[in-house]
């Protein structure tokens, strides 16, 4: 073989590997970036709740699944998320074992108060005014929920808006696993 | 002649030294060894975290909640005296690998840093290679062309 | 009505690249040049498919058609006449049909302009090959991409119109179809090329052909793409235009090859040199601008031009891989017969210089093209996730970019064969002078940091080489009494004006990416603020109201800059605001604001983001030189040619008429073009 049949064999096998990732490679829009978070202790979160009912904490909710819900108040699907959340919060208040706890990004104070006075009176609602929160979260953008375990480790993410029935599957999933 | 190529050798010679004098001054050495300062160090770190929710750019050009976010974060912890690697350990543990926008030079990732230097390293060698075996074939085979020789042919092809 | 034409037409044009084929295919077989004569008509056929089928999509967007998927997806009512006519490109099935105009119209240029030499073989290859590469777009549109297809359901009463960020600025109008033109254009080359190799015919003939085919698509790439960046500018709102997103890194690449090409390709014209390298350029060329497509319409990278996404890929990389196999095979087979008739003797020579540049335009292209699909090679191998961004791309890519304006000042006053380092030192001091003084007066001047101190040195260095250059043109035309037309017409001369706008572009470069400030404040109104330098006044809001969009336009009055009016537009029923930044250009510095943050109350403070980056409007001016560069390269140098000629000067000028294949006098006696040019520094250097 000759020196240029080499190199073309070389690129040729080259390219072959390129395309055959290509080929293999999913949607990015598949491959959530997905977060270093799951399976470790959850970041703490504690402040009062603009919902009234006085300081919450994280912390003390060991013990029972915490859905916690990253929301903003410009931002529209977290506004179409927020009935299902709701109907969530109520099924379980009833039985116990699963909270629910929201984290507001509070980039302008205005609008949040304005939006935490026509929802009031519901579960926990935490205020972000630093974004520290959802820094620590790893949010990108909402909304994004997190299930945390009984014993405060993260087990799942969920971007994007959430559904009772999702989240129901995941919880049965979760305690089928004996968390 | 031998007057016009001194001249010329060293009006060459001051070019280097000016250039030389014009690159010292301007690359604003830190001749102490100073360290970069706060904001010189919270900009590359801004420059070197991507923005979550934005494709493709920096949280330093990005106004992105989450951008702004990571910006106080880093902001923060510099001025709390925390070093850079502590940083970017830190906006990784919450956001992924993925956020820092250069590649780690441990691992797969440092074929990405290698692998050109190395190809054209190699590319180098080969062309060095084939000028080389020019050259001494040159001096074996034909003959020596001098550059007197050539310039004179030059000289007399512009007429 | 527009879908039955639309299709009939499209499946026409399918049809006709198929039965050429088949033509072409039989006389290549039976070597007969009538029948492979009768090929070269199916060009018109294609091409009358595409008109047909272009105009039946504009007619539909136009009339706003919402019987057609793609109008009622990409169209409202409100749509203005400007965008429902740019609609045809502003999604997948457009654009595919965009491209087969594109590649029908190259088709037929290309059979009218050989239509003398349809019975050649090689020219037979040629045009199979664009058709097979036109049978491969229309087959998409006829199948999985059918621009045509109806809508499901029910006909929709509106449609929410095209992307908004699509519907913001006019430039969306020039710069898809330009790109287009770019890489479509690259088919004829990649065509001859695959003809020469299939022939066996190797000589220098289809340069010859191709060259000017090759100028004209590089011209329009260059364009395309910095058009994009304008747009980017424009539009996105960060104050950056290129960004290393993978689908801007996937149209630079084969703009990449293509510049090594148009360089490394004047070695093989007058020496004969580089014959294997040129054509895996020509042909590395056109299989990066499918993989370009590839990259843009999968959806496999994340990219900012995610609204291009489809199911497309696995038929793209399919063809990706066809191209890539025919042209690493026909390289391979005809390797033996590709051994270059001279050698490179010196490095110090222009062929030497040119070795150089295509080294450094195939590190460049191979950094943007590793970072580009590395994350997905970590992927695979290793599941993990890794993001190579900007950091990487400026690290890598600054030292190789200021290498090339080192050897751009260099490479042109390098001789053929072998440069006396004597001469090279005369020939280059004045440069350097240039280039040195300039480094040391910005030094003092107080401009600090080490590449951008170069990049405007280097600059120098590289610009006075050029107008060195043209200048000893001019004064050679001058004193052979031939006009400024022929000084500066021509490869050489017009290559120069090229180096031009590059320099200007590189300094552009590194003065807006170095010296560039941003900050965001909050305004309130009517107090002046002082800002980067500038003094802004918020003078209040107001709204813009058009049918196709609502937009809150905040009024800042920036001293010496008169009154900006950054805006958040909404459009149609989608509730997300897209922010429209206000630039106001300037020699010396952009101003660019955005509207970060509405009022919480009436009369409230606004937030305002600012940007003020140096030199930004140079690149836009650098491009037009290097449009202008690339149209004066490509010109035909006869327009002004005085009555009383030789006649054989005239005859060489004729050469690239001769028939391919033959050994054009390309090597030794050069086309009249290339020898002028070449030729006119030193003749110049004679008089001095």
């Amino acid at each position: 073989m000759t020196r240029i049949r080499w190199i073309a064999t070389g690129v040729g096998v080259v390219v072959v590997a390129l395309i055959v990732v290509f080929a293999v490679s999913p949607p990015a829009t598949t491959v959530a970036d997905r977060t270093p978070l799951i399976d470790k202790p959850a970041p703490a979160l504690a402040g009062p709740s603009l919902t009234g009912g006085g300081r919450v904490s994280l912390a003390r909710m060991r013990g029972s699944f915490v859905l916690v819900n990253f929301f903003a108040h410009w931002c529209v699907p977290c506004q179409q998320e927020e009935p299902q959340l709701e109907a969530f919060w109520r099924q379980h208040r009833r039985s116990g074992g699963v909270a629910v706890l929201g984290v507001v990004l509070e980039d302008q104070p205005g609008p949040a108060a304005k939006w935490v006075e026509e929802h009031g009176g519901r579960y926990p609602v935490l205020a972000d005014p630093e974004g520290d929160y959802a820094f620590r979260y790893g949010v990108r953008s909402p909304p994004t929920s997190f299930l945390i375990s009984p014993k405060g480790r993260i087990l799942s993410e969920i971007d994007g808006p959430v559904t009772v029935s999702g989240l129901d599957r995941l919880l049965a999933v979760a305690r089928a696993r004996g968390y | 002649m031998a007057m016009r190529s001194i001249v010329a050798r060293w009006s060459w010679a001051l070019l280097g030294v000016l250039l030389v004098l014009g690159l010292v001054i301007g690359s604003g050495v830190r001749l102490g060894g100073r360290p970069p300062t706060t904001a010189q160090r919270i900009s590359q770190l801004d420059h070197l975290i991507g923005c979550p929710s934005c494709a493709d750019l920096s949280v330093a050009e990005s106004n992105a909640s989450t951008a702004v976010a990571i910006r106080q974060f880093v902001a923060k912890e510099v001025r709390a005296g925390k070093s850079d690697t502590a940083i970017e350990k830190a906006v990784e543990s919450s956001y992924g690998a993925g956020v820092i926008l250069r590649p780690p030079a441990t691992g797969l990732g440092f074929l990405v840093w290698v692998l050109p230097g190395a190809l054209v390293a190699a590319a180098a060698v080969v062309l060095v290679g084939v000028f080389g075996r020019r050259r001494r074939r040159g001096r074996s085979g034909g003959p020596v062309v001098s550059d007197e020789d050539r310039e004179l042919v030059e000289a007399v092809l512009r007429r | 009505m527009n879908e039955a034409l639309g299709r009939s037409a499209v499946l026409l044009g399918f049809l006709a690249a198929l039965a050429g084929m088949g033509v072409v295919g039989v006389g290549l077989a039976r070597h007969k040049a009538s029948i492979l004569r009768q090929g070269g008509l199916y060009a018109g056929l294609i091409l009358l498919g595409a008109l047909v089928a272009t105009g039946a999509m504009e007619h539909a967007l136009i009339t706003h058609d919402f019987s057609l998927a793609y109008v009622a997806a990409n169209n409202s009512r409100e749509t203005p006449l400007l965008f429902s006519i740019t609609g045809m490109w502003s999604a997948l099935q457009g654009s595919i049909l965009l491209w087969a105009l594109i590649l029908a119209g190259y088709a037929a240029a290309m059979g009218w302009k050989f239509r003398r030499r349809a019975g050649d073989p090689l020219v037979g290859w040629a045009t199979f090959t664009v058709y097979a590469v036109a049978a491969f777009f229309f087959g998409l549109m006829v199948g999985p991409a059918n621009p045509f297809a109806p809508v499901k359901g029910p006909v929709p009463v509106d449609g929410p119109g095209p992307n908004p960020l699509l519907q913001n600025n006019p430039l969306v109008v020039i710069h898809p179809p330009m790109l287009y033109l770019g890489f479509v254009g690259f088919t004829v080359p990649f065509a001859f090329a695959v003809g020469a190799l299939v022939t066996g015919r190797l000589g220098e003939g289809w340069l010859v052909e191709t060259r000017r085919w090759t100028l004209f698509a590089w011209g329009f790439l260059s364009a395309g793409i910095v058009l994009g960046a304008w747009w980017s500018y424009q539009v996105l709102g960060w104050g950056g235009f290129w960004a290393w997103d993978p689908v801007e890194n996937a149209a630079f690449l084969p703009w990449l090859t293509a510049t090594a090409y148009l360089h490394s390709v004047v070695a093989q014209e007058r020496r004969g040199l580089l014959r294997v390298w040129n054509l895996s350029l020509v042909m590395a060329t056109f299989c990066l601008t499918i993989l370009a497509t590839f990259l843009t319409r999968s959806g496999v990278l994340q990219s900012v031009h995610a609204f291009s996404n489809s199911n497309l890929g696995p038929v793209l990389i399919g063809f990706l891989g066809v191209a890539v196999a025919a042209s690493v095979g026909l390289i391979g087979w005809r390797g033996d017969r590709l051994r270059a008739p001279a050698r490179v003797d010196s490095a110090l020579s222009r062929e030497g210089g040119f070795l150089v540049n295509n080294l450094l335009f195939a590190a460049f292209a191979f950094v943007v093209l590793l970072g580009t699909v590395f994350p997905l090679f970590v992927q695979a191998l290793d599941n993990r996730s890794l993001t190579v961004g900007r950091p990487y791309f400026d690290t890598m890519t600054t030292p190789i970019g200021l290498a090339l304006l080192f050897f751009m000042a260099i490479g042109p006053v390098l001789s053929w064969k072998r440069s006396s380092p004597a001469v090279l030192g005369s020939r280059l001091v004045l440069p350097a002078w240039a280039g040195v003084l300039t480094v040391l007066g910005c030094a003092l001047a107080g401009i600090r940091g080490l590449a951008p101190l170069l990049a405007f040195g280097l600059g120098a260095f590289a610009a006075t080489t050029a107008l060195r250059q043209l200048a000893h043109s001019v004064r050679a035309q001058a004193t052979s009494g031939r006009g400024l037309w022929r000084a500066l017409t021509g490869r050489t001369n017009g290559g120069m004006v090229v180096h031009l706008g590059v320099v200007v572009i590189g300094v552009a470069l590194a003065a807006s990416l170095s010296f560039g400030h941003r900050t965001q404040v909050q305004l309130s109104r009517g107090r002046p603020t002082r800002v980067l330098g500038h003094t802004l006044t918020y003078q209040g809001t107001h709204t813009k109201v058009t049918p196709a969009r609502s937009e809150l336009v905040a009024d800042v009055a920036v001293s010496g800059r008169g009154v900006l009016r950054p805006g958040i537009s909404q459009f149609g029923t989608d509730a997300q605001g897209i922010g429209s930044p206000s630039v106001s250009p300037g020699w010396r510095s952009d101003v660019y604001l955005t509207f970060d943050g509405p009022a919480q109350h009436k009369g409230g403070p606004v937030l305002i983001g600012v940007i003020v980056q140096p030199l930004v409007s140079w690149l836009w001016i650098g491009a037009a030189i290097v449009v202008l560069g690339t149209a004066l390269a490509a010109a035909p140098r006869r327009l002004q040619a005085p009555p009383g000629r030789r006649r054989e000067e005239r005859a060489r000028d004729a050469s690239p008429d001769l028939a391919p294949g033959l050994p054009v006098p390309g090597r030794r006696g050069a086309p009249a073009g290339v020898s002028a040019m070449a030729e006119a520094p030193r003749t110049a250097e004679g008089g001095a």
